[in-house]
């Protein structure tokens, strides 16, 4: 591999971690309304208005975009939403 | 001082515990608690945690993820086991430390969603979110798995009362 290549494989790698992700959280019919609320409150640290407009998105549409970003903070956030045990996805913000 | 959720009337609290009795008929608490129990130890064994990645193969990735929850979600168990192992707790008293509360809360999710999965199919999504159908015209198993479902969606309630 010449030292063009690495740098060029680098930079899509680098890359690719900066493309934005979409922290996407699916309906369930088990979990409580007031739960879900808390939940995006806590973990992606939204006010009780944007909390519950998520949530009734989620309610209403079958799934919400609670987050878009970095891979990182994405995956952070995926992370910690489903230990708190609601069903999410990261899909490219394409 | 914290005012702990009570029914009827606020309790002081001063030793950091969260207190409160569910609004359920505690016959009812009394008669599902076997049933939490067996689901409880249950959903311990079954639990698979869910990559977010729906086109990814990176097993490596998966596996750190799934190890990882599976340690998380086993934590949180261990504190709802003290809970349900307290004998109030069948008498419909709630009763546990404040750095709990979340772990708690996050167990009673993972019951809940087991019991929907294996024992409520008798029920549709619908009739779960409205409450709208008739219980007795359930199979006799199902009635009883859906109170147990109740009472810890009524113990999730009085938590995230404290929590708010």
């Amino acid at each position: 591999m010449t030292l063009e290549t690495i740098i060029k494989t680098e930079t899509k790698e680098d890359t690719s971690l900066d493309l934005p992700w979409r922290v996407i959280v699916l309906n369930d019919p088990v979990n409580l309304m007031n739960y879900v609320v808390m939940v995006f409150r806590k973990v992606l640290g939204f006010d009780e208005n944007k909390a519950t407009r998520h949530m009734r998105e989620v309610h209403e549409n079958g799934r919400s975009v609670v987050w878009s970003g970095n891979r990182e903070r994405a995956e952070n956030y995926a992370y910690q939403l489903q230990h708190w045990r609601l069903q999410t996805l990261l899909e490219r913000d394409d | 001082m914290r005012i702990n959720y009570n029914i009827g009337a606020c309790k002081p609290c001063w030793n950091g515990m969260i207190e409160f009795r569910l609004q359920i008929d505690s016959r009812i608490t009394r008669a599902v608690v076997p049933l939490i129990i067996k689901s409880f130890s249950e959903c311990g064994k079954t639990a698979e945690p869910v990559f977010p990645y729906p086109e990814e193969s990176d097993q490596e990735l998966m596996d750190t993820w799934a190890k990882s929850l599976r340690e998380d979600l086993a934590q949180d168990r261990q504190r709802l086991a003290r809970l349900l192992n307290d004998t109030k707790f069948a008498h419909g008293y709630v009763e546990i430390p404040d750095e709990d509360m979340e772990l708690v809360l996050r167990a009673l999710t993972e019951i809940r969603l087991f019991i929907r999965k294996a024992n409520l199919e008798a029920f549709s999504d619908e009739e779960l979110e409205t409450g709208e159908f008739v219980l007795p015209q359930k199979p006799q198993l199902a009635q009883s798995y859906y109170l147990a479902y109740l009472v810890l969606a009524e113990v999730q309630e009085g938590l995230i009362a404290q929590a708010a």
